[in-house]
């Protein structure tokens, strides 16, 4: 027996599924095919579904010519773009031009593989889990910065230092948050913490009654936990570049940021990263908030309430993993369209502000937030203590807030 | 050599082939930024060596730091350098005969240390010693037995009305060494209940029920063979162990990496733990003064960085 061999059939399925190491070879094949044509169609469908609710925020129509209302405008887009000219400017470094696109796509892409799609399975179990997503996502920065650079361009290259500023600063906050329900959890298996939201409840509340969506992460222990979720979220638009964060490509300075110079198909992969990146962290908000895979209703509803007794137990087997697939990309898919929501309804931040907002609000709210959930984890009855403190001082803010007159603008004129 | 062990081997040395390259592509490269590009290849290039030996949570620490953040620095420190496309960062002068005595001796010493260490590819210290003192309490074995660890691919079980579903282990064994009493190299574990939950399990998140008692004995001959131990969960065993004769190695892998400890073993996740727990008791002392010495870089940086005051 080679150590070697052994090693490195750990990371693959050969062990988890007991078969030859050629079956395994090939269900990963299919597994990353279907998982790359799946995010393919789906960042085609969101582009159109993204277009069709801005048009419906904005009072028009939308796309309307190709297919019923237009419903097939994505497919036209993405054939339109594979038969584009591939152009590379003059003054472009070709080599880095070309891998640009790539890299981004990749680290999207591979993040993908480590999610919990549902019950006891994803396309690579890893008890690493989390860690993993975080670390191969960090190619996205350098695959932006190599865009950037390698356009020769200076719009290109200001989008790019702009837009890894932003991502290098927002993943600081993120990862306190993260750190912060990892303490709660105790696993970095996503797969794990999905199953830990199944039971337990509010202000930590010790029970093996599956309380369904009041065991979820968010409610754990219930001011901090939330806040948690509503920093991750916030950092998280702000990693996949998305308003009102979306200064790297801030149409009215920078053209289109880092990706100016592209056409066709390698601009298509930019785009195709953009929304993969906005799956995957709003799957990673779902399986650490939002209960992952689990439905809303645990026995708690059917039994105690009597609501839906027997429907929303989840079924055994392969049912149960069909439900778990149902609930865990129906929640992914409801914080994705937040997002849309959020970028037709807000404006943009100022790269000042957006710094500011980072380092000088959601860093310190993150690190106060990783220590209450630290402490509530420790004895919920001081997480209780804590977090009434906390309401209060936001309750104080808030009337501070209303109570004070409104400020008088008095605009200058030039 | 089968057939995936070649495959896999390919892979490796694929893996190895494109971290060289990368790396003299780093060193050569006349474009500064190519460099600092190509150490993107480098950096993942050792850290798909660290997955071969098994080390996932480093291969994760090694990207998340070095390109997360090493690797981002250095290009953000290449791009807003003044013209540094300009400047002809290749050397012109041939390395002086004190580089070359420097580089010669560093080659010296690693070529030492890979010739004269023991690679064991296999078992951290502490499992190989408790494991051999096991065997010693246990009785009658001369031999020494190699306990390999091996790291599995996490939770495959669901769990379910407190039960977990389809995990199982696979109990590998290799027999190197012919017995040397007429009778057949013998290994036996008996899991038996289970002590408590796994330390990070917490009780109220992971209602395990008791798991059966597994027994796995092995017998005669050389060569390796596995054993599927089902319906185990993680947590600590009881367990009885008895080698007769013969060398061999013991491997647990499968749904579950196994930890030797003592008496009892506990089904750990991954190298996480142990990593982080060998960090803070056995090195902290390296650990903490590593940060001291971060620490003054970072001083000293800020100390370069800073704005000359002018005296009035």
């Amino acid at each position: 027996m080679s150590t070697l061999a052994f090693s490195l059939s750990d990371f693959s399925w050969s062990r988890l599924v007991d078969v030859e190491w050629y079956w395994a070879a090939l269900a990963s094949f299919v597994v990353c095919a279907v998982i790359i044509n799946l995010l393919a169609v789906y960042a085609g469908l969101n582009t159109l579904i993204e277009r069709k609710i801005a048009a419906a925020m904005q009072a028009r129509v939308g796309p309307w010519q190709v297919g019923p209302h237009g419903w097939l405008q994505w497919a036209a887009d993405a054939l339109k773009l594979m038969f584009k000219e591939d152009i590379i400017p003059l003054q472009a470094d070709r080599m880095l031009f070309r891998l640009a696109p790539f890299v981004v796509f990749g680290g999207s892409f591979a993040c993908w593989v480590a999610l919990p799609f549902m019950p006891g399975w994803s396309p690579v179990t890893m008890n690493i889990g989390i860690l993993f997503v975080l670390a191969v996502s960090s190619s996205v920065v350098l695959g932006i910065l190599m865009a950037g650079w390698a356009s020769g361009s200076k719009w290109a290259l200001f989008g790019a230092m702009r837009a890894a500023a932003q991502i290098v600063s927002y993943e600081v906050p993120v990862g306190l948050t993260i750190l912060g329900m990892l303490l709660i959890y105790g696993t970095l298996d996503m797969q794990k913490i999905s199953a830990m939201q199944e039971s337990g409840g509010v202000f930590g509340i010790v029970t093996d009654t599956h309380l369904g969506i009041f065991s979820w992460g968010a409610f754990r222990h219930l001011p901090f936990t939330f806040i948690a979720c509503m920093t991750y979220y916030t950092g998280a638009l702000a990693e996949t570049n998305r308003t009102p964060f979306d200064i790297p490509e801030a149409e009215s300075e920078l053209v289109a940021g880092y990706h100016t110079e592209y056409s066709g198909m390698r601009f298509s992969f930019f785009f195709l990263a953009e929304y993969a990146n906005m799956f995957v962290v709003s799957a990673i908000a779902t399986t650490f908030f939002l209960g992952g895979w689990l439905p809303p209703f645990g026995t708690f509803f059917s039994h105690v309430l009597g609501i839906g007794h027997g429907v929303w137990i989840m079924p055994e087997g392969l049912g149960r993993m069909f439900e778990g697939l149902f609930w865990f990309f129906g929640k992914s898919f409801v914080l994705v369209l937040l997002m849309v929501w959020l970028r037709w309804t807000l404006p943009r931040y100022r790269v000042d502000q957006l710094m500011d907002l980072c380092w000088k609000k959601l860093t310190p709210l993150a690190f106060v937030n990783l220590f209450a959930i630290g402490l509530s984890e420790y004895n919920p009855w001081i997480g209780l203590g804590l977090g009434v403190v906390a309401l209060g001082f936001v309750g104080e803010l808030i009337r501070r807030e209303v109570m004070a007159p409104a400020p008088v603008e008095h605009p200058k004129i030039a | 050599m089968g057939t995936e062990e070649l495959l896999l081997n390919v892979v490796f040395y694929l893996f190895a082939i494109g971290a060289v390259v990368a790396s003299i592509a780093v060193a050569l490269s006349t474009n500064i930024i190519r460099s600092a590009f190509a150490l993107l290849g480098v950096l993942f290039g050792v850290a798909a060596m660290y997955a071969f030996m098994r080390a996932d949570f480093v291969v994760a620490a090694q990207i998340i730091i070095y390109v997360g953040g090493i690797l981002v620095l250095i290009i953000f420190a290449v791009m807003l350098t003044h013209k540094i496309t300009d400047v002809n960062v290749s050397n012109e002068s041939a390395p002086g005969p004190a580089a070359v005595f420097a580089v010669l001796c560093v080659l010296f010493a690693l070529c030492v240390i890979i010739a004269t260490r023991t690679w064991d590819r296999s078992a951290p210290a502490e499992s190989l010693t408790s494991m051999e003192k096991l065997a010693g309490d246990t009785k009658p074995t001369t031999a020494m037995v190699n306990v390999t660890l091996l790291q599995g691919d996490g939770t495959t079980g669901v769990l379910k009305g407190g039960e977990v579903r389809s995990p199982f282990v696979v109990l590998r064994y290799e027999v190197t060494q012919a017995p040397s009493t007429a009778e057949a190299a013998h290994f036996a574990l008996e899991c038996s209940e289970r002590i408590e939950n796994q330390p990070d399990e917490k009780k109220r998140w992971a209602p395990w029920s008791p798991v059966k008692e597994t027994t796995v004995g092995l017998t005669n001959g050389l060569g390796t063979r596995d054993e599927r131990l089902s319906n185990l969960k993680p947590g600590r065993y009881r367990w009885t162990a008895s080698f007769v004769g013969g060398q061999g190695t013991l491997a647990l892998a499968g749904g579950k990496p196994w930890t030797i400890e003592g008496t009892t073993f506990t089904v750990e996740a991954g190298l996480t733990r142990p990593l982080g727990v060998a960090l803070m008791s056995r090195y902290l002392l390296p650990f903490e003064l590593i940060s001291v010495l971060l620490l003054a870089a970072l001083v000293g940086a800020a100390y370069i960085a800073r704005k000359e005051v002018k005296e009035l």
